[in-house]
């Protein structure tokens, strides 16, 4: 049972941990799926910014298009681009070549737009001179008026742009700066690009150009995205590397495009206006939004597979979780069910074992008895064989003498003489031999059975001394019952000289240590119902915590020296258990006092052994034993005995 | 366990009875004259005498010499090979002094009455004091 218990409880406990370790699971597969779900509703937020962005910059780059293309706006630029590709195309690449052999990507970025700005001014240069040999020619006059007025305009806002953009420019390397070759580079930068984006701000302003505001609207979208991006990036469970892979695609697109954007608002005019091309807006806003939508329906995919994984998973763990969780529920019950029945078999093989050893214990005391027995009545029995022999001997020698006729008066007188005295001597011996015959088998009846009879209890204490006799003899103690001649009462007789001997034996081997001579004095009498036994000696005593032991099986002060730890125990169990009664011991001045309590007739009930069949049966008994024992209380108090 | 009031009580009888003989012997004359009751008290005396002698011979002694104290072990020895002579001291005795013989001869017979009884009065004072106190470890 003991090994049952400890593997049920290990495996118990090893389904605990389990459980815990998947409700940990479960727990954290709710987390993520919570997380999952803002980076969802996160990728749905951006994918729509994007869709906004796209159809907005769309519709923007479709209005500079349509501007874009007036036929009169496309000549002047070529004639412009025609005219200035002889002047300013050498010093603009020379600075290029010294910005790439410098390493200074950012400078070389500006270069670049300088060049392309350069060449557009070029074809714009070539259509201005286009135009005013136009007007020179007065081909077109409306035309001419306007743009030359428009041209004027352009011209002095040039020179207010290009100041302007030469102090938000932003700091050029020292080395870019010492260079001759960069001062021309910068100058061109900040004439011809300057000129391009002043003259492209004035084409786009007469139909409706980006705004400040626009252009930073659009940057807070960009910087929304990205932010969306990066919100999914962060999300380390979907550190997927498809999936991350496709963010990272995703988001490098959006920044090239919104960092082409940021390049463009360092250019922006006096007047507040962005002079981005709407071929570029269009080129740039139909890029972001292919590769949203490229990108937009993988992702979708790797997260949704990323979804479900994880869902599986947390479905798994809630299971797993349950299932361990009723397992370990079952087998902890079961676990305490072994041990409670372990315990109540422990418990019940402990009372067989005390009950084993206390019938041990009886029969041993049975068996001293009859040793006893046969040594008590041996004696008289053989002085009466020795009698009866010396009789057998002077009757042959009588016979002898008359047959021989040699008898004498003298010799019948003599045989006359010794039969008196033999026969007086044989019958004596007899008598004692009954006598003692006749105490033992009371004695050894009652022992060996529970039976319960009307008895005298005086008598019965005699019996048992006489019984002890060969023992006691053996020691100097003297022991004296006072008890009134008629005391009968109705009970185990047997049980009542166990309890007798007991005490007197306990006294013997505990009280009067080294040749001490001791008293013993046993004291029965009757009030009322209950029959009260007083059991006294003159001995050592016992101290208060062999007193409160003293009645626990196996506790004994003698432990190797004889002591069984028993004696008292068996009185204690016929006196509360079998008898219904109650024993107390305390201190005398000297020695020990026992005082045992018994009703004077018996309930029947409490004669009723305890059945060994069925578990509950100790737990019937010792009610039993508590109504008994309430009842003996009663008596002992004087009031009204209660009726089982 | 044996009942050392009976040999006691045995051991008083025998005195008694003894001493009664001896009051009936006072001198030559009373016992020639009553010389057939002292015989017969004589008798009573050797009835009573054999059963207690046989009892203690052959029941007591070897009982006492096989007991597990070796002080009684010892003192029963003791006590059997000094008073062993006693029991054959008295056959001799009955079967020399019949009353006819007590009447011839008083003189005699009231010396060895005196020897014989003075014997019998040593081994029960003897045994009263040391050996009977240990017939309760039988």
């Amino acid at each position: 049972v003991a090994i049952r218990v400890q593997l049920l409880s290990l495996v118990g406990l090893l389904f605990l941990c389990l459980s815990a370790l998947s409700v940990s699971f479960w727990w954290n597969a709710n987390g993520q799926l919570r997380e999952i779900g803002e980076a969802v509703k996160v990728e749905a937020v951006t994918h729509d910014i994007a869709e906004t962005i796209g159809a907005w910059a769309i519709e923007r780059g479709v209005v500079a298009a349509a501007l874009s293309n007036l036929p009169q706006f496309s000549d002047m630029q070529a004639a412009a681009i025609e005219a200035q590709r002889k002047n300013a195309g050498s010093r603009v690449s020379r600075a290029l070549v010294a910005a790439d052999g410098l390493g200074v990507p950012r400078l070389t970025l500006q270069l670049r737009d300088a060049e392309q700005a350069r060449v557009r001014m070029i074809d714009l240069q070539s259509r201005v001179d286009q135009a005013l040999s136009a007007r020179s020619l007065g081909q077109d006059a409306n035309l001419s008026a306007d743009w030359f007025e428009g041209t004027s305009r352009a011209i002095e806002s040039f020179q207010a742009l290009r100041d302007s953009v030469a102090r938000h420019l932003p700091p050029l390397d020292p080395r870019l700066i010492d260079s001759e070759a960069a001062r021309q580079g910068i100058y061109q930068i900040t004439e011809y690009g300057g000129r391009e984006r002043g003259l492209l701000a004035v084409a786009v302003s007469a139909g409706r150009a980006l705004t400040v505001a626009e252009m930073t609207a659009l940057s807070e979208a960009a910087g929304h995205i990205n932010a969306g991006w990066s919100m999914l990036r962060a999300r380390r469970h979907l550190h997927n590397s498809a999936t991350r892979q496709a963010i990272d695609v995703a988001q490098q697109v959006s920044l090239n495009n919104f960092e082409d954007l940021r390049r463009s608002m360092r250019l922006a005019g006096v007047d507040g206006r962005y002079p981005i091309s709407a071929a570029e807006w269009s080129s740039l806003s139909t890029l972001a939004i292919d590769t949203v939508r490229a990108v937009q329906p993988a992702l979708h995919q790797q997260i949704a597979a990323v979804l479900s994984d994880m869902d599986r998973r947390a479905r798994f763990w809630v299971w797993t979780s349950v299932a361990t969780l009723l397992a370990s529920i079952i087998l902890l019950v079961v676990s305490l069910r072994v041990i409670l029945v372990g315990v109540v078999r422990d418990l019940e093989d402990q009372r067989q074992n005390i009950l084993a050893m206390e019938k041990q214990e009886r029969l041993s005391s049975l068996g001293a008895l009859v040793a006893g027995v046969a040594h008590e009545i041996n004696t008289p029995i053989g002085v009466a064989v020795t009698a009866a022999s010396y009789l057998a001997d002077v009757t042959q020698q009588l016979d002898r003498d008359y047959r021989e006729k040699t008898i004498t008066r003298s010799g019948m007188e003599e045989y006359i003489e010794s039969a008196a005295e033999g026969s007086a001597m044989i019958l004596r011996n007899l008598e004692r031999a009954a006598s003692l015959i006749s105490s033992f088998k009371r004695i050894s009846v009652d022992q060996a059975s529970e039976e319960q009879r009307t008895f005298n209890l005086t008598q019965l204490v005699h019996d048992v001394l006489a019984t002890l006799r060969p023992q006691l003899r053996l020691t100097p103690h003297r022991i004296s019952a006072n008890c009134p001649p008629e005391l009968m009462m109705v009970g185990s007789p047997g049980m009542l000289a166990q309890i007798v001997t007991n005490l007197i034996m306990n006294s013997v081997t505990h009280a009067f240590p080294g040749e001490r001579a001791g008293h013993i004095e046993i004291t029965a009498l009757r009030k009322g119902d209950v029959i009260r036994l007083i059991f006294r000696d003159d001995g050592v005593g016992a101290t208060q915590t062999v007193l409160n032991r003293m009645f626990e099986p196996f506790f004994t002060t003698k432990r190797g020296s004889g002591g069984s730890g028993l004696g008292l125990s068996i009185v204690h169990t016929l006196v509360t258990q079998k008898l219904g009664g109650d024993i107390s011991v305390a201190p005398a001045d000297p020695g020990l006092r026992f005082e045992i309590l018994l009703p004077a007739e018996l309930p029947v009930d409490v004669f009723i052994p305890p059945k060994q069949s069925g578990r509950f049966a100790d737990w019937r008994h010792w009610l039993r034993r508590w109504r008994t024992v309430a009842q003996t209380n009663a008596l002992t108090q004087g009031n009204e005995v209660p009726k089982c | 366990m044996l009942n050392a009031d009976v040999f006691y009580q045995q051991h008083a009888e025998l005195i008694a009875l003894a001493e009664q003989i001896s009051a009936a012997c006072g001198d030559d004359a009373t016992v020639v004259a009553d010389s057939d009751t002292i015989r017969r008290s004589l008798s009573r005396l050797m009835g009573k005498l054999g059963v207690h002698l046989a009892i203690e011979d052959d029941y007591l002694y070897p009982r006492l010499k096989g007991h597990g104290n070796a002080v009684v072990r010892n003192t029963a020895i003791r006590f059997e090979a000094e008073m062993s002579g006693l029991k054959p001291a008295f056959q001799s005795f009955k079967e020399k002094w019949s009353s006819e013989a007590i009447s011839q001869d008083p003189r005699t017979f009231r010396a060895e009455l005196s020897v014989l009884f003075a014997a019998l009065g040593h081994r029960v004072e003897r045994e009263n004091s040391l050996l009977y106190p240990y017939l309760g470890e039988l």
